[in-house]
């Protein structure tokens, strides 16, 4: 028992001290620190899925995350001797880590006791992270065409740590506690009153404990995917929001587009969540800005390119490692789903009743989330800045509820069997966006309210 | 917005998240179970208790005690296969030398009914089993009416309704006494008979020289055939055996690390 201890210390070092620490490689002017451990913990992922896809040395990934770890120490140095850090310890931060606390002790003590995993969990993400543990060959490991950031991560966890799975499962619950954490870094600060602060606290706390379900750390990667789509649109909507300057902006979006990126490498169908959501982001955004598009990029040229450059450049990676492996790229899913089925839609049409049964089953499980997300829409609309982020988020749920649906209306598999073991996790990747509208639009209600209150 | 829709909201949205907490404290006190069972018991006893129905612990148990770590013992369950291997690693290699019959009992290694056969049409038998077994024996024959006391019987079995070569092919000739039942074994019974079945049926043409009805017709075999094994491990319903044939190479080898593996483990 305490050699285990001592265990779940080492996985605590490697998911949330290194990342912490590689993250100060990072402006810390401009990224807060949890914004910062997601990007530092995807980019080890992605390192693990690169260094692996193309063959090159487990001691060269190594060699590389060390000197990571050393840069960003150095950094981390130079700033404690400027007292940057002890500034910024404050009652928001002490809120933050309170939340964090709570919603950590209770999926890490999950995750450590019931080490029992669904089938897809062993057979497939499991057995993905144990080849690249093992540093097998790319072309030989398990489901070969599914990407590895999500898999890669569970084997840096095990790599530093040690060779248990439960360990490596830790990251996935530690990223859906980071939204949380980053919902109220994101906001927390805008709020004057500390009774007000402590509410909004309590409101992520009740909302994220009331989403949590067995996805959260049953070794499935929905969740990890639909907190990194979460956090990518959280950063994006800043762009909407006046108060924040020009600079911050750019800087968000551009971050808001590494993470969107990202989510190409966790799990295939997350190209589809990228594309609603960059969809929905620039129809939110022309509403905002009342002009085209092409006026929204024109004078911007270099931003919009570099943004699309990080945002592509994950799917690109993946695609060259796969060419490289002579795996075929265009095989992105099993039997499940082709174009001949996509084809055959009107075919298929007895699919409806049980999508449409499962949806309401689903709508029914997250009514309360679903209403406040609706209600604080309403109270907060006629902001004009918070009208955008609404359209953004609202089109995101609506696009991606149909987007599911259609899928299944296509799908070759049975139509029962199949809603009966995808249908909730994938509409689980979309219902975090419920969570970010209530405490978004709540935030600046109260926000406001105060301004007019000095007034 | 004005300060009464404030209040409103922070009044709704708050009592909303208290009511959720409420609705979930289950998960506090299954956190607070959690938090004990990491305090109290090792990551190899949590495992064995979330895969108690694999028998890992027993599985755990006699894999770490092999000298050879790139094998792994075939597994047999009551039912059907379950995949044991994927919880260690997928590169080992299933020996057969080895076989963990898990939660099972001293009937599972004898002969017994594996099957109920139901008349398709005419001679036409089908037989579902389902369910893993090793060996198919014969059949135990139940006749409604006899036109003679000595029938000749020609049994033929198919794997399926659609193959076209039998698998296997008898005559017989047996006593024939109406409703009592006759068994009859095959020469050469057959291994690795159904695996991975379901409900995909076995075909069974059933002839005989008089006009017989048969008022039921059972097929007989084993579960976990172990005529050519030694059992050297028993666990409760957990059983370990050794190819007869592998302990002997054991013996004539004189491998120190395999011989020590037989006398850690060896508990019958």
């Amino acid at each position: 028992v305490i050699l285990q201890m001592f265990e779940i210390l080492l996985a605590t070092i490697a998911i949330i001290v290194i990342p912490s620490i590689i993250g100060y490689i990072l402006p810390t002017e401009n990224t807060k620190p949890i914004t910062r451990w997601l990007l530092s913990i995807l980019f080890i992922g992605t390192l693990y899925t690169v260094f692996h896809g193309f063959g090159l040395p487990k001691i060269s990934l190594i060699v590389t995350i060390f000197v990571l770890i050393a840069i960003g120490l150095y950094r981390l140095i130079q700033q404690r001797r400027s007292k940057i850090i002890l500034k910024k310890f404050s009652i928001d931060s002490m809120l933050i880590i309170a939340v964090i606390a709570v919603l950590g002790l209770i999926t890490w003590s999950n995750v450590l006791n019931n080490l029992f995993l669904e089938w897809d969990a062993v057979a497939i993400w499991l057995s993905k992270a144990r080849d690249i543990y093992n540093w097998k060959e790319f072309a030989g490991i398990t489901i070969v065409n599914y990407p590895n950031l999500g898999t890669g991560l569970w084997a840096y966890a095990m790599d530093f740590s040690s060779f248990i799975d439960a360990l490596g499962r830790l990251i996935f619950p530690t990223v859906f506690i980071a939204l949380a954490g980053g919902l109220l870094e994101q906001k927390i600060h805008t709020i004057k009153e500390l009774r007000l602060k402590v509410l909004v606290s309590f409101i992520v706390l009740g909302l994220f404990i009331f989403f949590i379900h067995p996805g959260v750390w049953n070794g499935y990667q929905d969740i990890l995917l639909g907190s990194v789509a979460a956090y990518s649109a959280l950063l994006l909507s800043n762009s909407f929001n006046s108060l924040i300057s020009l600079t911050q902006k750019k800087w968000d979006i551009a971050v808001g587009m590494a993470l969107l990126g990202s989510v190409y490498l966790i799990k295939n169908e997350g190209l589809f969540l990228i594309l609603i959501i960059l969809f929905s982001y620039l129809v939110a955004l022309i509403v905002q800005k009342r002009k085209r598009l092409r006026y929204l990029i024109k004078g911007n040229r270099g931003f919009v390119f570099r943004s699309a450059f990080i945002l592509v450049l994950p799917a690109v990676l993946w695609t060259l490692i796969l060419v490289t492996n002579k795996i075929d790229p265009g095989q992105i899913q099993g039997e499940a789903f082709s174009i001949r089925g996509v084809l055959a839609i009107g075919e298929k049409l007895d699919h409806i009743k049980p999508i449409a049964k499962a949806l309401v089953v689903q709508t029914w499980l997250f009514l309360p989330v679903i209403l406040l997300a609706m209600v604080t829409t309403l109270i907060s609309f006629r902001l004009r800045f918070l009208r955008s982020l609404n359209i953004f988020f609202w089109l995101v749920i609506i696009l991606h509820t149909a987007f599911i649906s259609f899928a299944f209306l296509a799908t070759n598999a049975d139509i029962s069997w199949h809603i009966g073991t995808a249908f909730s996790r994938l509409i689980n990747q979309h219902q975090l966006f419920y969570i970010m509208l209530i405490v978004i639009n709540f935030v600046a209600i109260l926000e406001l309210s105060n301004r007019k209150e000095e007034k | 917005v004005n300060i009464s829709l404030k209040n409103v909201a922070v009044i709704l949205i708050s009592l909303a998240c208290l009511l959720f907490i409420i609705a979930r404290f289950q998960l506090f006190i299954d956190t607070a179970k959690n938090i004990y069972g990491v305090l109290t018991t090792t990551f190899e006893e949590r495992k064995a208790a979330a895969y108690k129905e694999l028998e890992y612990g027993y599985i755990k148990y006699i894999y770490d005690k092999l000298p050879d770590k790139t094998i792994f013992p075939t597994t047999r369950y009551p039912l059907y296969l379950q995949n044991a291997k994927i919880h260690f690693s997928d590169e080992l290699v299933i020996t057969k030398d080895i076989v963990l019959a898990l939660n099972m009992d001293q009937k599972d290694f004898e002969t017994n009914v594996i099957g109920n056969m139901d008349l398709v049409e005419g001679s036409t038998w089908s037989l579902k089993t389902y369910f893993d077994y090793d060996t198919f024996e014969g059949l135990s024959l139940s006749a409604e009416n006899c036109s003679a006391d000595i029938i000749e019987l020609k049994i033929t079995m198919y794997s399926t309704f659609k193959s076209t070569e039998p698998t296997t092919s008898m005559i017989k000739s047996i006593p024939c006494v109406e409703n009592q039942p006759i068994n009859v074994f095959l020469d050469e019974p057959i291994g690795e008979f159904s695996f991975g079945r379901g409900d995909s049926a076995f075909k069974f043409i059933i002839e005989s020289d008089f006009d017989t009805t048969w008022k039921k017709i059972e097929a007989l075999g084993i579960k976990v055939n172990v005529k050519e094994y030694t059992l050297i491990n028993k666990d409760g319903k957990n059983h370990t055996y050794l190819k007869n044939s592998f302990i002997d190479i054991i013996g004539d080898e004189d491998d120190e690390e395999w011989t020590k593996f037989l006398s850690d483990i060896t508990n019958v």
